[in-house]
């Protein structure tokens, strides 16, 4: 008796009734979007999304399973012990919360690129940047980008930042967030 | 609903399935923590470290010995200094604690002490701390082990807290208290369960601090065949420190876990909070639920396995605000914050048969699916009418199906076949372009090679091929100018191999471990037409070497030394392509092997090369262990990093 009512069950899983198949998508506005087939798209959008304010964008950028901020364990010592690293959704939260004072947008964003790691599925680019925000305050520092394409998008799976060495008291984009937490 | 029936039938037959028994999962109580251990000890240790960015520099001794037939001293210390390379930042901390019991009888110790600590950042060129946070206490503790489950601790007494930075120098006085508490069921029916408590709380201005960890869990035994685990707890976290934005952060957590033999049921709950008092708006919660069931089946030569489980969650943010449909100015902030509410619906599938074929051969076949709904229902119409929401609301469809086959014998070939795919279905237009269907079949040959006296070897290689199409091709390719599908194809052999018949490296702990990968990608286009065509564009070229040394001489000795290296090269193709270069004997044969023509033009190569050493000494009761790593990577013909890691440390024990 029992035997029927598993391979139903079975049945209906796998095949039958399509539970869970995925809702509808709305068809593409033709707007303009990038695809992110290249990990520059990631980086590139990281960037517009600094610019423009629109922190909605950020999810969509991020591993869904994996994604790691690491900040400078010298900014956590000075200002939030427990909070070094963070998730997904405190980075996102993180980011809405940044981008939603407009004078924190930055207004000019200066940054040299250095690709670190590069292999068939997965790249490591380094950001030393020099950002100036709309209220001119400046934020310098180093930023590790680990980057790995599943199928034929790319997503950050790691954002590691640090004290550029040769930079003077101005803030890093990590001690940025967590000033936000 | 539906889905809900579903997995009440699940429930239902998988009780009914019998195996052999398992042992539950129980989560763990808190571990009791005493005051004073008895045994004596003098412990010494130094260490030095330096990473690509920092030096750091460690000593901490321990000494704990009995100063009469009742009187026990317990003294501790731990300094630490770490500087930044090439600026004047000096992070530090320090620990010291001093100690003396007196055993009143077998189940009570009482004693006094004296502590202190420190942790902040230095600024040597001016001379001030940037941030410092130090404790000093004046304790009493009493331990208190009447029985063998009852067990509580006390630490109690005055505490002064300093806060300093460039401009503030605070010192404020208060008491603390840190009670421990660990209580075993005396109920025969409950005799596995146990309740916890750690409760630490500090009432200093500046520094207030509670943290409390409560749980309560256990086994019950309902026959032979089947038991019931519970466990639930608390935790809670309200720190006021000087140089942390104030929070209150809690835990609240049920399981339930129920074995017949082999087969299971399990429900797990859980809430969190995170409250900023000083700014509500940064306030999360999440809620998690997640339910399943574990069958076990076995008949003969056939056994299976299975798993299905549903979880849901939700992350709230700046929870403490209204949801508004259209908020004002002032309400702006908490309705973006507001905007990334998410809630996840994830159901998970997954079973594996197995069947021992003809004289011991394996055959199983694993079928396993992940379906996930990221949904962002909050919306909001800005000062203009405009709607605003976040269009990242989406669905997440994996599957994969294996089938393996496995010789019985201790040379073990094991044939490996499998196909997954991956759904990724945006529901808002503006980002369905994005939406792809991708599609992997993979193979695998591997064979592994005992031989207790000559060496292990163990090699595969694998064959993946993945094609990936958007589903909105003909908007993707006029946007971006690509094509909408992709193919990638990847060729691996791997091979390691620990050889035990060197002179000098044939005892058992010792290894002489030789690895390496050649890799190809291939990365294009795939166009549809009668036949599908791949148009190759990229093409890699990855390999990479290990090499590694240890040799174990008993418990005195530990040496090993090695090598890592890796050398990605990429190729890519170019209409117009350069006059042929001088190449190579390897690249020639790389371009002969694989069909590159002089249109695939070198685009990069990236090169990592460690070296590592490493010594570990013990002599009697004395320990020294020494780690050296030299990185270096090269990008495009260019050094990117070039840095020796330094770990020493050196330890005795009296």
């Amino acid at each position: 008796m029992r035997m029927p009512l598993l391979l139903f069950a079975l049945i209906l899983f796998s095949t039958g009734c399509s539970v869970f198949d995925p809702r509808k998508a709305a068809e593409p506005s033709g707007a303009s979007t990038r695809d992110f087939a290249q990990y520059q798209d990631v980086l590139d959008q990281i960037r517009d999304i600094y610019i423009s304010g629109k922190s909605a964008d950020l999810a969509n950028l991020l591993d869904d399973n994996g994604f790691l901020f690491e900040g400078d364990t010298l900014d956590s010592l000075a200002l939030h012990p427990l909070f070094r690293t963070w998730d997904k959704a405190t980075e996102t939260q993180v980011t809405v919360k940044i981008l939603s004072d407009s004078l924190e947008r930055i207004a000019l964003f200066n940054v040299s690129a250095n690709s670190l790691f590069s292999s068939a599925d997965s790249n490591t680019v380094e950001w030393t940047y020099d950002l100036t925000r709309r209220d001119g305050v400046r934020v310098r520092g180093i930023s590790e980008f680990s980057l790995r394409r599943n199928l034929s998008r790319y997503y950050l799976v790691r954002w590691q930042d640090r004290h550029d060495p040769s930079a003077g008291q101005e803030i890093t984009w990590g001690r940025w967030k967590m000033e936000h937490l | 609903m539906l889905k809900v029936l579903l997995f009440c039938l699940f429930l239902v037959i998988g009780n009914a399935w019998s195996a052999e028994g398992t042992a539950p999962d129980i989560v763990p109580p808190v571990p009791f923590q005493g005051i004073a251990v008895d045994s004596p000890l003098l412990d010494l240790g130094a260490g030095y470290e330096q990473g690509e960015f920092y030096r750091k520099y460690m000593v901490d001794g321990a000494l704990s010995r009995a100063a009469g037939p009742r009187l026990l001293l317990l003294d501790s210390m731990n300094l630490m200094a770490s500087p930044q390379r090439n600026t004047e930042q000096v992070s530090a901390s320090s620990r010291s604690v001093f100690n003396t019991y007196y055993r009143v009888n077998s189940a009570l110790k009482a004693g006094i002490g004296v502590s202190q600590t420190m942790n902040g950042l230095y600024h040597s060129g001016k001379s001030v701390w940037l941030s410092e946070t130090d404790h000093e206490r004046l304790s009493l503790k009493a331990e208190y082990i009447p029985l063998a489950r009852l067990r509580l601790s006390l630490n109690s007494g005055l505490q002064l807290s300093g806060n300093r930075t460039e401009s503030v120098d605070l010192r404020d006085a208060g008491a603390y208290s840190d009670l421990n508490g660990w209580l075993s069921s005396p109920f025969e029916g409950l005799k596995d369960y146990t309740l916890s408590v750690s409760d630490s709380r500090t009432f200093v201005r500046n520094n207030d601090f509670v943290q409390g960890l409560y749980r309560f869990g256990g086994v019950t035994r309902l026959s032979d065949k089947s038991d019931l685990a519970l466990a639930g707890g608390y935790s809670i976290l309200k720190d006021r420190a000087y140089f942390t934005a104030p929070y209150d952060k809690s835990d609240y957590y049920a399981d339930l876990n129920l074995r017949y033999l082999a087969s299971r049921a399990f429900f797990h709950l859980s809430r969190n909070t995170m409250d900023y008092p000083e700014n509500s708006l940064n306030s999360r919660k999440g809620f998690t639920f997640s339910g399943g069931l574990n069958p076990w089946l076995s008949w003969r030569k056939l056994s299976w396995r299975g798993m299905l489980s549903y979880s849901s969650g939700s992350s709230d943010f700046a929870y403490g605000f209204p949801l508004l449909s259209s908020p004002g100015p002032a309400d702006l902030p908490a309705a973006q914050l507001q905007l990334s509410d998410e809630t996840l619906q994830e159901v998970l599938f997954h079973w594996r048969a197995d069947y021992t074929w003809f004289k011991g051969y394996t055959l199983g076949f694993s079928r396993f699916q992940d379906m996930r709904r990221y949904d962002y229902a909050y919306s909001y119409f800005d000062t203009k009418g405009n709607p605003v929401k976040n269009p990242d609301t989406r669905d997440l469809l994996y599957d994969n199906d294996t089938l393996f086959i496995h010789a019985p014998a201790r040379d073990t070939l094991t044939l490996t076949l499998s196909r997954s795919s991956r759904l990724l279905n945006f529901l808002d237009s503006s980002r369905s372009a994005q939406n792809r269907l991708g599609t992997t079949y993979q193979a695998e040959l591997s064979h592994a090679f005992y031989s207790g006296q000559y060496a292990y070897t163990r090699n595969s290689l694998l064959l993946s091929v993945n094609e990936d199409s958007a589903l909105y091709d003909s908007i993707v390719s006029s946007l971006t100018k690509k094509h909408p599908s992709q193919f990638f194809r990847r060729r691996e052999f791997y091979t390691f191999t620990d050889v035990n018949c060197v002179p000098f490296f044939r005892a058992r702990e010792d290894s002489v471990i030789v690895s390496g990968l050649f890799g190809i990608q291939e990365d294009g286009a795939l166009v549809y037409g009668r036949t599908k065509t791949f148009v190759k564009n990229t093409v890699y070229d990855e390999r990479a070497f290990n090499f590694r040394l240890i040799k174990v001489l008993g418990t005195l000795l530990s040496a090993g030394a090695g090598m890592d290296y890796s050398n990605t090269v990429a190729y890519t193709f170019n209409e117009f392509p350069l006059p042929s270069p001088s190449r190579g004997v390897s690249e020639r044969l790389f371009r002969a092997l694989f069909s590159l023509d002089d249109n695939f033009i070198q685009d990069y190569e990236s090169v990592n090369r460690d070296f590592f050493l490493s010594l570990g000494m013990n002599y009697k009761k004395s320990s020294m262990r020494l780690e050296l790593k030299d990185m270096q990577s090269f990008y495009r013909n260019s050094m990117i990093k070039d840095y020796l890691m330094i770990n020493l440390n050196v330890r005795t024990t009296l």
